[in-house]
């Protein structure tokens, strides 16, 4: 489970990156008080270790081309 | 400012630091993390009121100088986009100038000479149509004498 908070990371960006990333996983999106949460399991197996910190990566190069 | 306390774990390859949000505006910290994702997954959590954590995880396997030299690194280009900021700040107005002034030298010459010539006509300062230059005695005057006409 990755988890943005509310106040770095726009929701705009982190539904367009689940909406880019669900060729390659299976995500889910929920809110918890100050946060976002985003499950990700990946399709393949060998993208398992680190499908989760590209993806906040992903959202992070999102909101800065977004600015 | 001093150099933020942080913790590395080795076994996540990963370094963790706090930054004051006063010293260290958020645009900045975004700035340099976007400067890092190609080689280290950057991960930001905190309050940017007051205080930023910043994780920063190798996508390569890193040693613990590896990691301390990481966020060096890191504050480092933060000192450079905070300078950014600053400069960007001080020649706001400058910059503002520099670009009125190049929109208007690109406009066509025969609406530039249009503009000023409207402005030309508009502008006269022999009218007054307040009555701004015509001394006080002579305006109550004036009405002085309306006032006893009507008395009559």
């Amino acid at each position: 489970m990755k988890k943005f908070s509310k106040s770095l990371y726009s929701q705009e960006a982190i539904k367009e990156a689940v909406k880019r990333y669900k060729k390659i996983a299976d995500l889910q999106m929920a809110e918890k008080n100050k946060y976002y949460l985003v499950k990700i399991k990946p399709k393949k197996s060998e993208h398992n270790n680190f499908l989760e910190d590209e993806f906040g990566n992903y959202v992070l190069g999102l909101r800065k081309g977004a600015r | 400012m001093q150099n933020p306390k942080s913790k590395i774990n080795i076994k996540e390859n990963q370094i963790v630091f706090r930054l004051n949000s006063k010293n260290y505006p958020l645009e900045a910290i975004l700035n340099a993390a976007y400067v890092f994702i190609d080689r280290v997954y950057v991960h930001l959590d905190g309050d940017p009121e007051k205080e930023i954590l910043i994780s920063l995880k190798g996508k390569e396997r890193l040693d613990k100088k590896q990691l301390e030299a990481l966020k060096g690194e890191f504050l480092n280009e933060l000192l450079n986009y905070l300078l950014r900021i600053e400069v960007a700040k001080n020649n706001q107005k400058i910059r503002e100038y520099i670009v009125a002034a190049s929109l208007v030298s690109s406009l066509p010459s025969n609406v530039i000479a249009q503009s000023s010539r409207s402005e030309e006509e508009t502008v006269d300062w022999r009218e007054d149509p307040l009555e701004i230059a015509v001394p006080w005695e002579e305006k109550h005057a004036k009405k002085a004498k309306e006032k006893q006409k009507k008395n009559k």
